[in-house]
């Protein structure tokens, strides 16, 4: 650390005549650090990967991913339902659809279920943990209040387990694809809320909101531009883990059939759910959108562990 | 009548289960307008929770006690209730900390700082606050003040970083600005140039200053009236060349003593006998008040 700021110190003039404009924030540097970090790389590769399948997917598929052909061919029978081959890279599934297209047409809805489902998650949960954060760290008596409230809310939450609340809320809801987000979202919000409100409480205690405080600067401006800022590293490396985690769950809700009613469009965890039965004489129908969840959410986790490495100062070389 | 009035202060601290710890005990100064006033201690002495009682940043729990009066102007800056002291700091008072990297944010640039000051106090905005920000920042002698506006602490050097936090603290000329130990992190080159701006800014202004030292050649060279603080109370104060000159309490002589010199050896000033030999030297902590023999060779008359 020192002798990284020596010389950032020696090289003071020089480096600054090269940014020019602007300065560089500690943003701008840990997504430095994530461009030299190997399994960031590999992560992002698998990111990329898969979100061009989920954009263009239905363009690349060979077939329609509802066509029943198998069906039509007469190639289905009970018991036999045609591996991989030249014509259907890996083979037809129970409803003679080909498996690929739908592999490919499928990612598109898991994408958005992640995506959405996290943002949920990170909308609410940020909103309750910054609420309670900044209450707990500036509000005086009546903010430690608010704050016990907000916390001890989130605390039940949390002792659901998040596979029996996602059920409950897609019981209630009845199933959907939306249930199906929103349910995923709900759980994960006890974590970003937790997530955001320690790290706020903890940066409250910093030298720099005593020095704001000791010019006077208003609560609410300290809490927005001083405190918040230097909380989100760790909300935001969750929202990232989290993102593989909505997959694994939503996928989990698609399985024991909450998901989303109209059986016929792709999703992974759907397709996942309909191999159940074949697994003895087909285990390739659940192995491939497996590993398709598998590897999206290992390019998430190390995209997330990255992130982590280079948000953290305790870390940093 | 003085500019800031500091009758019998005390703060203490109470934790359950644990001792209360009284760190500030009756302390009383005052400050004319305009003057430099030195509080001096080894650590642990109660300079810096001086400090924060006089600007009211000491934690509200149960358990903090803050006792005696404050007069700043017509009001005792202890009493008064956390709005109208919101008001007041930044503006009337304002504090320059110890440590320049920590105090200031790291993800937000350096103008934002300065100008949400301006805008909290002066109620300038936009363009207007950024040139008076540059103004500022050129003012305390930091070059290239409207890139350094747009750029982060980490990228200042620590000087220049204190450079930026004094120009916060003037940024609204307040009439008194407290200084706690301003130069301790920074090295020794870079301290003598802070003490000189500081020294500048005070004269040019007229701003009174409180500076919090454990550093008698700051002392020295900047205070007009000198307060020795030691375990929490004030043993000593008189003006600076008196106080240097012949101090009168053992304990100042012994901070005095405590100044290595070239000439006189290892351990020299644990030996002298003026200020009890043979007694561990107090190394960075004062003990329990009560349980200290005070450190003074006048104490068998």
């Amino acid at each position: 650390m020192s002798t990284k700021t020596d010389k950032i110190d020696a090289l003071g003039e020089l480096s600054a005549v090269k940014q020019d404009e602007h300065g560089v924030s500690l943003w701008t540097e840990a997504f430095r650090r994530v461009r030299r970090n190997p399994s960031a790389l590999v992560g992002m590769a698998i990111l990329v990967l898969f979100v061009l399948v989920a954009i263009i997917g239905p363009l690349l598929a060979p077939y329609s991913p509802t066509d029943t052909m198998g069906i039509r061919e007469g190639v289905i029978r009970p018991g036999s339902i045609p591996g991989p081959s030249a014509e259907h890279w890996l083979g037809y599934d129970h409803q003679g659809r080909d498996q690929f297209s739908r592999l490919l047409v499928g990612a598109r809805q898991t994408l958005l279920v992640g995506i959405v489902s996290t943002l949920i998650g990170l909308t609410v949960g940020a909103l309750i943990g910054g609420v309670a954060g900044a209450a707990a760290g500036l509000g005086g008596r009546v903010g430690r209040a608010v704050d016990s409230v907000l916390m001890r809310i989130v605390d039940m939450l949390l002792a659901l387990p998040s596979l029996l609340l996602a059920v409950s809320i897609a019981a209630l809801l009845g199933a959907s694809l939306t249930t199906v987000m929103i349910a995923v979202g709900v759980v994960s919000v006890p974590v970003f809320a937790r997530l955001l409100r320690g790290a706020m409480v903890a940066q409250s205690g910093g030298d720099y909101v005593l020095a704001a405080t000791s010019l006077g600067v208003k609560r609410s401006r300290i809490a927005l531009t001083h405190i918040l800022p230097n909380s989100l590293a760790p909300v935001i490396v969750q929202a990232t883990l989290t993102l593989a985690t909505a997959i694994i769950e939503a996928a989990a809700l698609s399985f024991l059939g909450l998901g989303n009613p109209d059986t016929s469009t792709p999703e992974w965890g759907l397709m996942l759910a309909d191999a159940q039965p074949y697994l003895d004489g087909r285990p390739g129908l659940a192995i491939f959108p497996a590993v398709g969840i598998i590897i999206t959410a290992l390019g998430f986790t190390l995209l997330g562990e990255a992130l982590r490495e280079a948000l953290d100062p305790k870390l940093r070389k | 009548m003085p500019l800031l009035d500091v009758k019998d202060l005390s703060v203490t601290f109470a934790r359950r289960g644990q001792r209360t710890v009284r760190a500030v005990d009756g302390v009383s100064f005052s400050v004319e307008a305009g003057e430099v006033v030195g509080l001096v201690g080894e650590s642990g002495c109660g300079k810096s929770v001086t400090s924060l009682a006089l600007m009211g940043l000491l934690p509200k729990q149960r358990g903090v006690t803050v006792g005696g009066s404050a007069m700043f102007g017509d009001t005792d800056l202890l009493k008064t209730d956390e709005r109208t002291m919101r008001d007041i700091r930044g503006r009337d008072v304002a504090m320059i900390f110890q440590d320049p990297l920590s105090s200031l944010n790291p993800v937000v640039p350096i103008g934002v700082q300065v100008t949400e000051v301006l805008a909290r106090h002066r109620g300038l905005t936009g363009a207007k606050a950024t040139a008076e920000a540059a103004d500022l920042l050129n003012r305390v002698g930091i070059p290239d003040p409207t890139r350094r506006l747009k750029e982060y602490p980490h990228q200042l050097s620590g000087g220049m970083r204190q450079r930026a936090l004094i120009a916060m603290a003037v940024a609204c000329a307040p009439k008194l600005l407290i200084a706690d130990e301003p130069t301790t992190a920074l090295d020794v080159t870079i301290q003598a140039q802070i003490l000189e701006l500081l020294r500048d800014l005070v004269r040019d202004s007229g701003t009174a200053l409180v500076m919090i030292t454990h550093d008698l050649g700051v002392v020295a060279g900047m205070c007009d009236t000198v307060n020795v603080l030691y375990a929490g109370r004030v043993v000593e104060s008189a003006r600076r060349k008196p106080l240097f000159a012949e101090p009168r309490h053992p304990y100042t002589t012994g901070l005095l003593g405590s100044v290595p010199r070239l000439d006189s050896g290892k351990g020299a000033a644990a030996r002298d006998p003026r200020f009890g030999a043979g007694r561990p030297a107090v190394a960075g902590r004062v003990r329990v008040r009560p349980a200290l023999r005070p450190p003074c060779r006048r104490l068998c008359r």
